[in-house]
């Protein structure tokens, strides 16, 4: 190989390193034995895993996330793929519009959204007491992923097949129930995983639109960071790493991790 | 033969009408939480800021005047804007290789290497941050690495510096570069490279002439999303900056959470935003020659 | 065993009228081509039949009943299209379940059927397959035993051989109409072959621009066509243009153009004067070399000419040949008596196998 050759390659390794090494850290470091966040750990060790089972307020923080990513992409889901059937087939010359439209949430800064929302639940009288503003930024944030996997697996669908399902005599119902639903699955199963991830991991709207004495996983590890700087906080990340880990082993099993659409 | 056409006396079934039903719950969402908070805010935005209440009463300019009459912010803004370009240009520079490599290879570890793209994407920002901490900080990795092999008596200061911040940010950000480039490259006709060679064009040129310009759409999108990400990043300023740096985002959130100060605050975000939307803008209109070719 | 009706069938997409008023009356157990050029609205026919597309005016029938405005569920038709549409998801047999679970048959029912139709179509082992397991003509035939095993009122076919290759889509041509015509259902089959057409049908439909051009049995359309589009369509022919001088009896015309005088059965609205064409298929041409003694003119039907070119093309050769009045003709021959490049030669034209049709009213 050329040295040209060798020299890109390098670079190449060198980026993946990049993009790659604090996460590795952190969760070699929630493995550490020893008391602090120093590198090379001080011997193997779950202790940090048990103490965070232990912690009431992370546990709480995560259950909290839990819900919130499930309603969110639940809600996402039914909305998304609704939307992605308009825009896919019933929108005509209005569909580039609509699906600029339907991407909003991902454009605009998160901040301002959240910003946003949070004036506009005050000014309903919604306010933060409750989680209900919460579920409604992060729906609203992870619907588009949703619709962008959605409508991608709709583009490329042979509508003969649904012909053909009806001309056997099935009604419009039984053909999506049965034929379109089935064969959409690898986008709706992307769309959803992509969302239950993005709303766990979302941290500016979740600062804004929290009530007073709730809280999500990513904000409660923030202020722990600011104050305690023990391998709990890294135990907190790895178990963020090893559920998204799952989460993209379950997309390339059933899809290919080609196939996800970022626009 | 021909007989005469029969006018139908029962109306056709309209599937249009129908179907739009199922665009109504995203557009009543996007409507009602999204569209309408965003006027709000830029009436809230208007109003005059007072201590004891959200607002006072009445409209006025003021709050703009104020953003934009300051020095303070003025900077704060440009310092931004810088960071976000910044941040750009080294996504770019490091992004492009790894998307074209992965858009072309075949090797089959492809998949490997999509899932090491991946990962900072899905992994958590705090989770991220957090790394880089450990990796950055006084008595982090990096500077204990250069200590034992004796390149450093006292530690860099690799945090607390917009240093530190750059380099999460491009953390943050690289795979928003790399995937919708990874796309564009993917769509382009190899057999056009291979033209090109035929013709006589040595492997610089080919990639100056035909993939370069052809990657431009990707390019783009790319550049776009990562700027206007980093116009608003909060998390990352905040835990590698320390107080010294201040990114506009830092700043609304103060004026909003800390300061409750909401109709300034308002308006520092809607300034942030606009002044992104015109460099987007801009970009986009000194780009138009090389999208003319495409699409 | 039904009868299929279409009348005064009318659809506009936007500006464009693809059906004028169509009407048709197909028989019970007929295969009926639609055979054109794309565009014509052959496929817009069919749809309206199926259900896929409502027409704007017009009805359609099936054994008197008015089943226009009916979606395609609910017509009882079965239809095979052009890249087969098998579910993916499912395996052979299930796809061919789907027909009957929509219509409620039970579960032994559905076993038997599904048994007897694959074996009607020689896929007997295939039943567990996936459609992407399977070759092309698998798939087709897999396509047409889902369409038949519901035992449909009326069966559809859009264009079902194009994706073939052209071996395998000549076997399928006898497949199908084999098949059809055991069952004896009433198919509407939709090509632009038109070789296709003829090898199956009862009766085909030319259409051109959204009309019925000519309709009649295979026969009646190669050797009868009624205007300049049909005889171009069908089979290879050279139309040469001229006048009606009389007309001899109820099929024959006496006919002038460059070629000199010639008798030969015509259509029945010629009277004298009308211009026409005379359409020549390659098989009514004779051609042969000039023996030594070319002084020799033979009477009558015999015309001098020259070859300026040949083609070989396997079993017949063909050439381009000019003559007397710098008429143009291409005549066959067989590879053995093929006349070379710059030869002079003769033909005669057999006055039973041509044509005189009207020429086109501009």
């Amino acid at each position: 190989m050329t040295l040209a050759r060798w020299g890109a390659s390098l670079f190449l390794w060198a980026v993946y390193a990049f993009l790659l090494a604090p996460i590795v850290l952190v969760v070699v470091l929630s493995l550490n034995a020893g008391e602090l966040l120093a590198f090379p750990p001080q011997g193997l060790s779950l202790r940090w895993y048990g103490a965070l089972f232990e912690n009431e307020g992370f546990m709480r923080a995560m259950r909290t996330s839990l819900l919130v990513a499930s309603f969110a992409t639940t809600a996402s889901l039914l909305i998304g793929t609704a939307a992605a059937l308009f825009v896919v087939r019933h929108a005509g010359r209005q569909r580039e519009r609509l699906r600029m439209l339907l991407m909003t949430p991902l454009m605009l800064p998160e901040i301002l959204t959240a910003i946003a929302l949070l004036f506009f639940l005050y000014a309903t009288g919604i306010g933060t007491r409750t989680v209900t503003g919460l579920l409604i930024g992060h729906t609203l944030i992870t619907l588009p992923y949703v619709f962008m996997n959605v409508a991608a697996s709709l583009y490329n669908f042979d509508r003969s097949i649904e012909q053909a399902a009806r001309s056997l005599g099935a009604g419009p119902l039984t053909v999506f129930r049965r034929i379109t639903l089935p064969l959409i699955k690898p986008g709706l199963i992307t769309g959803a995983l992509f969302a239950f991830i993005i709303s766990f991991d979302l941290f500016n709207l979740s600062l804004l639109l929290k009530g007073v004495g709730m809280t999500t996983l990513p904000l409660q590890l923030f202020d722990y960071l600011r104050w305690d700087f023990d391998p709990t906080a890294a135990a907190v990340s790895s178990v963020s790493v090893l559920m998204t880990l799952i989460v993209v082993l379950i997309i390339d099993r059933v899809v290919g991790l080609r196939s996800i659409r970022f626009g | 033969m021909t007989a005469i056409p029969i006018e139908r006396d029962t109306p056709l079934p309209r599937p249009r009408t129908r179907a739009l039903w199922l665009i109504l719950p995203a557009a009543a969402l996007l409507t009602v939480f999204l569209l309408v908070p965003y006027l709000n805010i830029i009436l809230i935005s208007l109003r005059p800021t007072v201590s004891g209440a959200a607002w006072g009463e009445g409209y006025t300019l003021a709050n703009y005047a104020r953003v934009f009459g300051d020095d303070y912010f003025m900077g704060v803004l440009a310092d931004t804007v810088w960071l976000g370009l910044k941040t750009t240009l080294i996504c770019l520079v490091l992004g492009y290789p790894v998307a074209f490599h992965l858009a072309r290879t075949t090797s089959r570890w492809k998949g490997l290497l999509y899932v090491f793209v991946l990962s900072p994407l899905l992994v958590g920002l705090v989770v991220r941050s957090f790394g880089w901490l450990i990796l950055l900080s006084g008595n982090g990795v990096i500077n204990q690495l250069l200590r034992d092999w004796g390149l450093i008596q006292m530690p860099i200061a690799l945090m607390n510096n917009t240093l530190g911040v750059t380099i999460a940010l491009v953390h943050v950000f690289l795979p928003f570069m790399i995937l919708p480039l990874i796309g564009t490259i993917q769509s382009i006709d190899p057999n056009l490279a291979l033209a090109a060679r035929s013709l006589g064009a040595n492997g610089r040129t080919v990639f100056r002439r035909v993939w370069l310009p052809l990657s431009w759409p990707g390019i783009q999108a790319g550049c776009i999303l990562v700027f206007v990400l980093t116009l608003s990043a909060y998390v990352t300023p905040v835990m590698l900056g320390g107080p010294q740096v201040k990114t506009m985002s830092v700043l609304v959130v103060q004026a909003l959470v800390d300061n409750f100060r909401w109709p300034l605050g308002a308006a520092l975000a809607l300034v942030l935003a606009g002044t992104g939307a015109l460099a987007v803008w801009l970009f986009v209109r000194a780009g138009r020659p090389i999208m003319r070719g495409m699409e | 065993m039904t009868r299929l009706v279409i009348e005064g069938l009318v659809k506009r997409f936007g500006s464009v009228q693809a059906l004028k008023s169509l009407n048709l009356d197909i028989a019970p157990g007929e295969l009926i081509s639609l055979l054109g050029p794309s565009g014509c609205g052959k496929t817009t026919t069919l749809r309206c039949v199926a259900g896929f597309e409502f027409a704007d005016a017009g009805r359609v029938l099936f054994d008197d009943v008015d089943v226009s405005v009916q979606p395609p569920e609910r017509r009882d038709i079965g239809m095979v299209f052009q890249n087969y549409a098998l579910f993916p998801h499912m395996t052979v047999a299930q796809n061919l379940a789907f027909g009957l679970e929509m219509r409620r048959v039970g579960r032994e029912g559905i076993a038997q059927r599904v048994r007897d139709a694959l074996r009607m179509v020689q896929l007997d082992t295939m039943s567990d397959r996936f459609p992407r397991q399977l070759s092309g003509g698998q798939q087709q035939r897999v396509a047409l035993a889902r369409a038949l095993v519901i035992e449909p009122k009326v069966l559809l076919l859009d264009e079902p051989l194009a994706n073939l290759d052209a071996t395998l889509r000549e076997e399928m041509r006898f497949f199908i109409r084999d098949l059809q015509q055991r069952v004896g259902i009433t198919t509407l089959y939709v090509t632009h072959d038109q070789s296709e057409a003829m090898v199956m049908s009862d009766r085909i439909v030319v259409m051109f621009d959204g009309q019925i051009a000519q309709m009649g049995r295979p026969e009646q359309i190669y050797a009868q066509p009624e205007n300049r589009q049909v005889a171009q369509f069908i089979g290879r022919t050279q139309l040469i243009p001229g006048r009606v001088q009389a007309r001899r009896s109820e099929q024959l015309i006496e006919f002038k153009s460059a070629l000199g005088h010639i008798t030969a059965p015509g259509a029945a609205q010629l009277g004298a004067g009308d211009a026409a064409l005379l359409a020549i298929r390659p098989e009514a041409i004779t051609l042969e070399a000039t023996s030594a003694d070319a002084a020799s003119t033979p009477a009558g039907s015999w015309h001098a000419c020259q070859v300026e070119r040949t083609y070989f093309l396997g079993g017949t050769v063909d050439h381009v040949l000019t003559c007397s009045g710098g008429v143009s003709l291409i005549a066959q021959t067989a590879p053995a008596a093929a006349l070379a490049p710059g030869r002079s030669g003769r033909l005669a034209i057999d006055p039973q196998q041509i044509w005189v049709l009207p020429e086109d009213r501009v």
